[in-house]
């Protein structure tokens, strides 16, 4: 089945974190407050997205305390949940790139380019350290686009912040047309820290071993094929998989399954 | 240490888990993460975007919420998560966002149309997970959120004999960050001119003088204080400050 449980469940959570970023933005209430780079969680708990933690430490050579509980405690949370994770179940951009695949495909577009290869993102991440090294400003932050999508959410409302909405729209038509994954695969050096992660993590998605065979056509759900092959081919995790359980859905015979094992 | 495995296209990748062998049309290849070429590629895309980011220092200062640190620092080490925006209870905190001439996701305030109301527990401040707001700060009378200046002489009515005083009672620290200063208005000869004179070491920038100026446009406006304050050069003594000490 295309749209099975995975994907039901992955959408729910998807909205009931917006729901409650939204909610707790809007109100007094303390549930969720801040955005995806920062939040703070039951009005205790912080949360601070760790790639931009160490932007901000490679730049100002500094990092507050309060930043450093938050990021660990969101990388802590990644490994154990897997590292895209993040990618599949929790990014707001994740599902506009989603969106346009699925419109893609409902359009038969033929899209041109398979998409820079997946190891560009780490040298994209890269750029973003080295940069925000030498100049002491953590620049990439302004302008990323999963960033301004999400404040442009939160805080500028919808028909406000024309250049926020611009961003995020070139890389709808970039999905739309031009490469699927195109953004997300290949290019988001945050997609780049959740892989790395990714390689250490507990959840992950494995073949098993006569539990029915596995749809030849697998590779249409799949939004990470070197996920995929990684998976099938029985190695060690490659980070790439952002759990998003399409595979799991479609194959519907536990020929591929979640499970929560170190090691692979 | 990085595994990559050569793109599949698109649809077809082909499965032959149960037979153990890769999938047709895939190889898998180990490469180097820190090969030549990408260690060239990260430094130098690394360079150009620290390039990019020198003109941020360029832009235009923008009036910040209280204990922020000094502006380069202060948007590095901000997450953009705008908790201080949505702490403060008068919303006179915005979020910048491309094209507004702020740094994107790091919060300001524009006096004109919302100042700071100075609470006194300052709430914006302890919500701030980064430190890019200084929770040292817990006197709202010390904080500079940037610096009032008296900008539009030719404008401002209390400079051209008019009673105003808008500015001066408006002014939060009343008194000590706005003086009236008089001086007899030379073209009637028989009155004064009240002219409001800012104090930057009790000037907090909050902005409500530009707030409450009653003019079209402000002729008092709070701008960020590098971009006003002037620096003495070490000769320069005042000799008349000295002989007191």
């Amino acid at each position: 089945m295309r749209y099975g449980k995975w994907w039901v469940t992955r959408r729910l959570t998807f909205l009931l974190i917006l729901a409650l970023f939204l909610v707790s933005a809007r109100s007094g209430v303390n549930v969720l407050v801040g955005n995806y780079s920062g939040s703070t969680f039951l009005g205790v708990i912080p949360a601070v997205d760790p790639l931009l933690a160490i932007q901000s430490y490679f730049a100002t050579g500094g990092l507050y305390q309060t930043a450093i509980i938050g990021a660990v405690l969101v990388g802590a949370l990644y490994l154990v949940v897997g590292g895209r994770a993040f990618c599949g179940w929790v990014c707001p951009l994740g599902v506009v790139v989603d969106f346009a695949n699925w419109l893609s495909r409902k359009l038969k577009i033929k899209r041109p380019f398979q998409g820079f290869s997946s190891s560009t993102k780490y040298y994209m991440m890269g750029i973003v350290l080295v940069g925000a090294t030498i100049s002491g400003v953590a620049l990439y932050e302004m302008y990323n686009p999963v960033s301004i999508l999400h404040r442009a959410i939160l805080f500028e409302g919808v028909g406000i912040g024309a250049v926020s909405w611009m961003i995020v729209g070139i890389l709808f038509l970039y999905e739309l047309g031009v490469a699927r994954s195109g953004w997300c695969k290949s290019l988001c050096p945050q997609g780049a820290f959740y892989s790395t992660l990714g390689k250490f993590s507990l959840m992950k998605v494995v073949a098993n071993e006569g539990r029915g065979s596995i749809p030849k056509n697998i590779g249409e759900v799949c939004p990470e094929p070197a996920a995929l092959v990684n998976i099938l081919n029985h190695e060690r995790q490659n980070g790439e998989c952002t759990l998003c359980g399409a595979c799991v859905d479609y194959a519907g015979n536990g020929s591929l399954s979640f499970t929560l094992k170190p090691g692979s | 240490m990085d595994t990559s495995v050569t793109q599949s296209h698109g649809s077809g990748v082909d499965r032959s888990a149960k037979s153990g062998r890769p999938p047709v049309g895939m190889t898998t290849t180990r490469r180097g993460f820190l090969s030549l070429g990408g260690f060239v590629g990260v430094v130098g895309g690394g360079v150009a975007l620290a390039v990019l980011s020198s003109g941020a220092e360029k832009r235009v200062y923008a009036q910040r919420p209280p204990g922020a640190l000094k502006e380069m620092e202060f948007i590095s080490r901000c997450v953009k998560c705008g908790q201080c925006v949505r702490a403060c209870p008068y919303d006179s905190i915005l979020m910048g966002e491309p094209g507004s001439g702020v740094a994107p996701g790091t919060p300001y305030l524009v006096a004109r149309n919302v100042p700071c109301y100075m609470c006194e527990d300052i709430p914006c401040v302890p919500v701030c997970p980064s430190g890019a707001l200084d929770h040292g700060l817990t006197d709202i009378n010390k904080a500079t959120m940037g610096l009032a200046v008296l900008s539009d002489r030719e404008n401002c009515i209390a400079l051209q004999g008019l009673r105003c005083e808008v500015c001066f009672t408006a002014c939060p620290i009343q008194g000590q960050a706005i003086t009236l200063e008089y001086r007899v208005n030379e073209r009637t000869r028989r009155h004064s001119i009240f002219e409001p004179v800012v104090h930057s070491d009790k000037c907090t920038g909050c902005g409500k003088c530009e707030h409450a100026c009653i003019l079209e446009e402000p002729a008092i406006k709070v701008m960020a204080v590098k971009q006003v304050k002037g620096k003495l050069g070490r000769h320069y003594r005042f000799g008349w400050l000295e002989e007191g000490q």
